[in-house]
């Protein structure tokens, strides 16, 4: 298996095509995108399977902070004929504070029928109890806040 | 087709008006002389009509190129008032509704029945106990007549006539539907029901409904859908306004089972108050050609808005459905259940909106998308917006697409199941959460339907 990996944490837009050309290809991508900076973000990525018993997963990790504007679009295309696909496209944004936003469209378009094809997205805050457990032990709250979104960007 | 058993017509000869085919500004003010109206409902179908005119045939979505706009009858009078007992409605039209099983229904375990001919409902009642509280239920046209105030104040206010083409073309042409209204408190414990017919060949049917709950009432409303099978192309365009005041509760059931070659292109909005809740039950089976995404205005703090939605595509259908949830005030939730299968070639698509807005703090919105593809010639498609705008709301969205498991089938039939019953046990698991949701015959009917659009399907 093939994993990519890519960083974005400036403000811009930007275009992923991950193709499934030959049988047999299988695929991972991850795509990390720190938005801690104001700004507008825009990611496109695209799953598109040609043909058969092709194999992808997609994984976007999205951090949002003040004045962050993301838009995050996740496309998972099997083309007639594809079939024994299977794809996961996973949307994770985690927002840091109240201006941030965020727009989210994971979509599926499915022309084969024996193929497993799901995307899930998630939007949501800090746990509040991960950072209380950091704040307890004498971490400032932007100490605390870093760290746990390190740890979940995993960088 | 021969698994459609409401497929029958009847002879249009002796409706009291039929209009030509095609749309013009005299015809629109023919329907509003005919009916009677105040001058305000007049202008207000002149300005959509002009506003409808001007709009292009929406080009996202399904391909809506193939209807032929000016050979559809805009409007169809059958019979010459509204009935309020069954053995008075004439012959050839209780029929139709024998058949369908309305009266039968009503009987059983409903509160209050509207029954709609190709343009007019021609038939209302209420339990006298509910109209002596001052529940109201009666076609959109009486409503209109009786309760002028309250119309003017709402209709149109939801869904505005410049909202979409379709939207301006029913404002312009609407005739029939249903006007509710339930008082401060009160709870309407049986469904009310509105069973809509097309009967006419290249009808349009645009029906119109309002419905206003109060503060701290309740009701369920319930609607079913049927047509005869013509070869050519009927249509079918509603407009829905729903009102949900503070602390009030509304359910709006549809089973929408309109045959094969109508286009069905309703407009379906609640504006929901504080402390809340709405919630939409949408099974959509039949027609050529569905789009329709009920929408909640999350407007009042701690609304709730709710959809729980079927969708079956079987050969040439294709289902466009979803819905929307606009949330506008702090602490709004909401939830989408959706729940597709597409086989023989058919297509069914989710196309939904989650918009939490800056105001709406806290908010909280779970979107659950299942989509079940039974065979090689069929296409499911997920196209999901979601628009969190502020930093506190939370949003979880999955779907899944995929065919039956084989494993899942394995089991079955290694018990002793045959391909079709395992089928079907799966499927009807499937659909249960929805299902289960439905009044009692309709669940029933609903059954007997996905089992007949699955038959010859397993492959």
């Amino acid at each position: 298996m093939k994993k990519v990996i890519e960083k974005y944490s400036e403000p811009g837009e930007w275009e992923a095509m991950l193709s499934f050309e030959r049988i047999g290809d299988d695929k991972e991508w991850l795509g990390v995108l720190d938005a801690r900076e104001p700004g507008k973000y825009k990611l496109t990525i695209i799953a598109d399977h040609k043909v058969e018993n092709t194999k992808g997963k997609i994984t976007v990790r999205a951090v949002v902070g003040k004045n962050a504007h993301v838009i995050i679009k996740g496309i998972i295309r099997i083309r007639k004929g594809a079939q024994k696909t299977n794809n996961y496209l996973e949307l994770r944004v985690l927002m840091l504070d109240k201006t941030a936003t965020a727009i989210a469209e994971p979509e599926l378009e499915i022309e084969a029928n024996d193929v497993k094809a799901s995307h899930g997205a998630t939007i949501g805050q800090i746990d509040k109890i991960q950072m209380l457990y950091l704040t307890s032990r004498g971490l400032t709250e932007t100490q605390a806040q870093e760290e746990i979104v390190n740890g979940w960007l995993n960088v | 087709m021969e698994s459609y058993p409401l497929g029958f017509n009847t002879t249009t000869k002796g409706y009291i008006y039929k209009a030509k085919k095609g749309l013009s500004e005299k015809l629109v003010r023919e329907i509003s002389q005919i009916k009677n109206e105040p001058k305000w409902m007049l202008a207000l179908r002149l300005a959509a009509l002009k506003q409808y005119e001007s709009m292009p045939i929406p080009l996202w979505g399904a391909d809506l190129t193939d209807i032929n706009w000016d050979n559809i009858h805009y409007y169809l009078k059958p019979v010459d008032r509204v009935y309020k007992s069954w053995e008075e409605v004439p012959d050839n039209v209780r029929k139709v509704f024998e058949a369908i099983g309305v009266p039968e229904a009503e009987k059983e375990m409903l509160a209050g029945v509207g029954g709609q001919y190709d343009s007019e409902v021609i038939y209302h009642s209420l339990k006298k106990t509910l109209a002596k509280v001052g529940v109201v239920f009666l076609s959109m046209d009486e409503g209109l007549k009786q309760y002028p105030d309250i119309v003017s104040k709402y209709f149109g206010k939801i869904v505005p006539y410049g909202d979409n083409k379709l939207a301006a073309l029913n404002t312009a042409v609407w005739s029939g539907g249903s006007f509710v209204y339930i008082p401060r408190g009160i709870k309407v414990d049986l469904p009310l029901q509105a069973y809509f017919r097309i009967n006419a060949e290249n009808a349009g049917q645009f029906e119109r409904t309002l419905i206003v709950a109060e503060e701290g009432s309740s009701v369920h409303y319930v609607e079913g859908c049927s047509a005869p099978a013509y070869s050519s192309a009927s249509l079918h365009a509603a407009v829905v306004e729903v009102v949900v005041k503070k602390k009030a509760k509304v359910r709006y059931t549809t089973v929408q089972n309109w045959y094969k070659t109508v286009y069905n292109l309703v407009t379906k909005r609640a504006l929901v108050g504080e402390d809340s809740t709405m919630e939409w039950v949408d099974c959509n089976l039949g027609s050529k050609i569905t789009m329709k995404y009920p929408s909640c205005i999350l407007q009042g703090e701690r609304a709730h808005g709710e959809m729980l939605s079927i969708a079956v595509a079987g050969e040439s259908q294709q289902q466009d459905a979803g819905a929307k949830m606009i949330h506008l005030a702090p602490n709004t939730t909401s939830k989408i259940t959706s729940k597709s299968i597409s086989t023989n070639g058919g297509r069914t698509s989710y196309r939904g909106q989650i918009k939490i807005a800056a105001t709406a703090n806290e908010a909280r919105s779970k979107v659950v998308c299942d989509a079940l593809i039974l065979d090689s010639l069929s296409r499911s498609d997920t196209y999901p917006n979601n628009q969190i705008l502020t930093g506190d709301a939370t949003l979880e969205h999955e779907a899944y697409v995929s065919r039956i498991s084989e494993e899942q089938m394995l089991y079955l039939m290694s018990r002793g199941l045959t391909t079709k019953e395992a089928e079907g046990i799966i499927i009807r698991g499937f659909l249960e959460p929805i299902i289960q949701e439905l009044p009692m015959e309709y669940a029933v009917e609903l059954n007997r339907l996905v089992k007949m659009e699955m038959i010859g399907s397993v492959g």
